[in-house]
């Protein structure tokens, strides 16, 4: 007997082949998709990887999001299904089975789907784990000799999450059966959607939740501040998207219905009927595919903004390869420079670009002019800024000319946007600016720069100290350094880079060291990882995303199959046919895409802010990362529009 | 020639063979059939299940072509037109009734009847003049909003004869219109018909029920695919005429199991 129920639940996989195999692709490619993860996640290599303590955080975050998503997906996906195969299970019931027996039935089925899926899933995962574990090396730009190894833990993990997932659907799926009544199995899906109740207050919540959201991204005050606003913003976006799409298509599909102009035409009037016949399935389904392109779209700008940009902003924050600054203490204008000489001498190595000088920093904030402390007990909403003070002959000294200043006036140099200010007040104090300078060898100039550096050359030392005595900045705000820059070159230029380091460590105070290579090593870890992970879930969104759009214009195809007999019978030829469907489908298409699209754009201020507090600022890499996400995905969508509509056509037309 | 004097349809030596598809069996579903339909004309076409009634029914809708013979509607090859403007010509000329309504379940009886129309672009004031008192004799105008799903089958078979009627076609066909419905709706969708043909409209019907032919005025009764014979109604009253044909039948059913 056990025997049987096998046979059926085979037999009903088979059957209903169209509507499975989706299904079960999808479940392969989710269990793939999170077996890659999970496996580099617990690859060696990766965990004892200097500085990869954030990206190993990340891919965590990155497996429990694929588990979860996958199971919220593969839910509702099962929940189309059902409705499905209603009317067959209702038949069932009639021919006899209990409904103990139809849950026999549906429990081999699940049983069947969920072991075929993880183990196809763990074997494709295993096979394109090399290239997945590939791609990430390139992108941490580490040695490819390494080789992907096998993780029991990632298996097991895989395969307890979709055991888990399978459970959860198997019981929603008897709990249905159980409560459903076999006439309502049999009768299911027959009358089209009514019309929804408060449908304009739901119109005016939505609109309210979207602009919320895009007020939110794009009031957002500083970085720092936009990062609090992530969550609520991505909430208000989910739930006015679904909102707007579910009482906005209602409104709209009521007034073009109206409209007998527009809507007794040959082709409005069957794709408009049509929308309104499946109103609530349509509303989900425009949203869902709405949501999930958005989510495509900046999950990949954000993570390929991160990794172009960081190029961008070592070159930024590194005029000269390595910067060092330490405490400006009495002798330290030999010391420091002896011992990277001796040093350099040591390893062999070439120094070039030399820039040695003292230089006084004070945390303050620069407006309209006015140079003030900054203080964030009285002002905590003002961006601070670096403000450099150095005399005339540092100056001098580094840009090897011969410039002259009156007492009361100074050069100025901004990092980012021109100052354009004939005065500068520090304090109470007041200097003219003599000159605006464009260029500095020890600070480059971005405009499109977040953070921004203040230079000011003073007449002489005592100008600065007499500053500081009227600004009185606290001892923590205030840092006097001498600093040295400098190129290497040679062999062992990492090496004498290393004990460079660990030297000046032992010998000076408040050491910085900072030298770009290392810093873009660090960099590449953290942020290829992100794009590693950003990647990868793209890719799982994307399938989800195909995955919708094909269910909707399977299902729609079976129902509107019917429908368009008729019309034929009634006077539709072919090709008629076919333009409408084109147009149905069209309208469909590319109402959500449309959205995505601004949701994107408004999004791109909020990620510029994020990218900012990681010290990203360069907004035209930004803006040519979403420019050609934003292309590639319309792409995709569009190859996806066109294979869609010709299984639709066929459907249809068989 | 005077068009008032010539037949609105007439049937050729219509042949019909079906192959399997790898050759093997052949059916001849029609043999050889001829007949013509005057203008005005109600006509019904009888024969068991098998006899070639539907297949003779879709060649007259042009939804299938002969083998061998030809259709002339209005002395147009209906064998001839190409594919192309096959739907418009039977979207202009012809109007359908269908045993199952055939009714879309996304439109309201109203945009149902529109349906053909609005292929044909006809505007709005238009439609709404033709409904209106087509919606009386119908007896549908209380109902008109409301969706398939939502009445009765006699309402729908109604509201399907507006939809065939609404683009004055030349010839309405009727394939067993009374099949789906019980003998009380069965009855007024059969009365409609005869009203509908006082006002002079040409209605071919194909069924297999004595009770829904006797309404018409001629009765040709079709037996393996070929014509075998035919009444006359003259001014014989519905009942009588009723029991003629069941006569009729049963000696073709005799004949049949000889």
């Amino acid at each position: 007997m056990g025997n049987l129920y096998c046979k059926l639940a085979a037999a009903n996989i088979r059957g209903n082949r169209p509507v499975y195999f989706p299904f079960l692709l999808t479940n392969i490619l989710s269990v793939m998709v999170f077996f890659v993860m999970a496996s580099v996640q617990n690859q060696e290599i990766i965990q004892i990887l200097p500085g990869s303590y954030i990206f190993l955080q990340f891919m965590k975050a990155g497996v429990a999001v694929t588990g979860i998503f996958a199971g919220v997906f593969l839910f509702y996906t099962n929940q189309l299904l059902m409705r499905q195969r209603k009317k067959e299970l209702g038949l069932y019931h009639i021919f006899g089975l209990e409904k103990k027996h139809i849950a026999k039935v549906l429990g081999y089925e699940s049983l069947f789907l969920t072991a075929t899926g993880i183990s196809a899933g763990i074997v494709l995962g295993i096979c394109l784990g090399k290239l997945f574990f590939l791609i990430l090396l390139k992108l941490l730009r580490l040695d490819s000799g390494l080789s992907f190894r096998f993780s029991p833990t990632a298996l097991l993990q895989t395969a307890g999450c979709f055991a888990g997932i399978g459970i959860l659907i198997l019981a929603w799926n008897l709990i249905t059966v159980a409560r459903s009544k076999p006439t309502e199995l049999l009768y299911a899906a027959q009358k089209g959607d009514a019309w929804h109740s408060f449908v304009l207050l739901k119109a005016l919540t939505g609109i309210l939740c979207l602009a919320g959201a895009y007020v939110l991204i794009l009031s957002a005050p500083s970085p720092i501040g936009m990062i609090g606003r992530v969550l609520p913003a991505a909430l208000l976006i989910l739930s006015g998207t679904m909102l707007f799409f579910s009482s906005c298509s209602v409104v709209l599909l009521q007034a073009l219905k109206r409209s007998d102009r527009y809507y007794y035409k040959a082709r409005n009037f069957i794709s408009v009927s049509g929308l309104i016949y499946r109103l609530k399935q349509n509303a989900r389904g425009l949203s869902n595919i709405c949501i999930l392109s958005t989510v495509v779209m900046i999950l990949a700008t954000a993570t390929l903004a991160l990794y172009a940009g960081q190029q961008e902003m070592i070159s930024f924050r590194f005029p000269v390869e390595t910067k060092i600054a330490v405490s400006n203490t009495e002798g330290v204008s030999q010391a420091l420079p002896q011992t990277v000489h001796s040093l350099a001498e040591e390893y062999g190595v070439a120094l070039d670009r030399e820039i040695t000088y003292p230089v006084t920093r004070v945390s303050g904030v620069y407006q309209g002019g006015v140079i003030s402390v900054y203080d964030p007990q009285t002002d905590p909403t003002s961006q601070t800024c670096g403000v450099y003070l150095m005399s005339l002959q540092d100056y001098s000294a580094i840009e090897g000319i011969g410039e002259q200043l009156a007492p009361g006036e100074l050069l100025a140099f901004s990092s980012g946007r021109d100052l354009d200010a004939g005065e500068i007040w520090f304090g109470q104090t007041r200097y003219t600016v003599k000159s605006e300078l464009s260029r500095l060898s020890i600070q480059n100039k971005s405009i499109l720069s977040s953070e921004t550096f203040y230079y000011f050359v003073l007449p002489s030392q005592e100008d600065i100290e007499a500053l500081i005595q009227t600004l009185m900045p606290p001892e923590t705000r205030m840092r006097q350094t001498y600093n040295m820059m400098f190129d290497a070159s040679g062999e062992k230029e990492q090496e004498f880079i290393g004990a460079l380091r660990s030297q000046l460590q032992t010998d000076f105070q408040d050491v910085s060291f900072e030298n770009a290579e290392e810093t873009r090593q660090n960099n590449t870890r953290t942020y290829g990882g992100f794009l590693f992970i950003g990647l990868l879930l793209s890719l799982l969104f994307m399938i989800f995303l195909t995955l919708v759009i094909y269910y909707k214009q399977i299902t729609e195809g079976f129902s509107d199959r019917s429908q368009f007999e008729i019309m034929q019978k009634v006077g539709l030829d072919r090709k008629e046919v076919s333009a409408v469907v084109y147009k149905q489908t069209r309208m469909m298409f590319f109402f959500p895409l449309a959205a995505a699209v601004v949701h994107l754009a408004v999004s791109l201020y909020g990620i510029a802010m994020l990218l900012a507090a990681l010290g990203l600022t360069n907004v035209f890499v930004l803006l040519l990362c979403a420019g050609a996400v934003c292309l590639l995905f319309v792409l995709v969508y569009l190859m996806m529009y066109f294979s869609t509509a010709r299984v639709y056509c066929r459907i249809v037309m068989r | 020639m005077n068009s008032q004097q010539t037949p609105l349809l007439t049937a050729e030596h219509l042949r019909k063979v079906y192959s399997a598809r790898f050759g093997g069996s052949r059916t001849e579903a029609l043999k050889d059939i001829s007949f013509s339909v005057s203008r005005g004309e109600f006509i019904a076409v009888m024969g068991e299940s098998g006899s070639g009634k539907t297949t003779l029914l879709n060649i007259l809708a042009a939804l299938d072509r002969p083998t061998e013979g030809m259709v002339l509607l209005d002395q147009q090859d209906l064998t001839k037109i190409s594919d192309a403007l096959l739907s418009r010509f039977r979207c202009e000329n012809l109007g359908f009734v269908f045993q199952d309504f055939n009714l879309l379940d996304n439109f309201s009886l109203r945009d149902n009847i529109y349906l053909p129309l609005v292929l044909s672009d006809t505007p709005k004031k238009e439609m709404d003049a033709r409904l209106e008192p087509l919606a009386v004799q119908l007896g549908i105008s209380d109902i008109l909003e409301k969706y398939p799903y939502e009445v009765s089958g006699g309402q729908k078979q109604r509201a399907a004869i507006g939809r065939a009627l609404i683009t004055h076609p030349k010839l309405i066909l009727a394939d067993e219109p009374t099949g789906a419905l019980d003998s009380r709706s069965s009855a007024q969708v059969m009365n409609l018909f005869s009203e509908i043909h006082q006002n002079g409209q040409t209605i071919l019907v194909v069924t297999h029920s004595a009770t829904t032919a006797c309404y018409a005025h001629r009765v040709l009764f079709i037996q393996d695919g070929m014509l075998y014979s035919q009444l006359y109604r003259g001014s014989m009253s519905r009942e009588d005429f009723r029991e003629k044909i069941s006569d009729n039948l049963s000696v073709l059913l005799q004949k049949e199991g000889i």
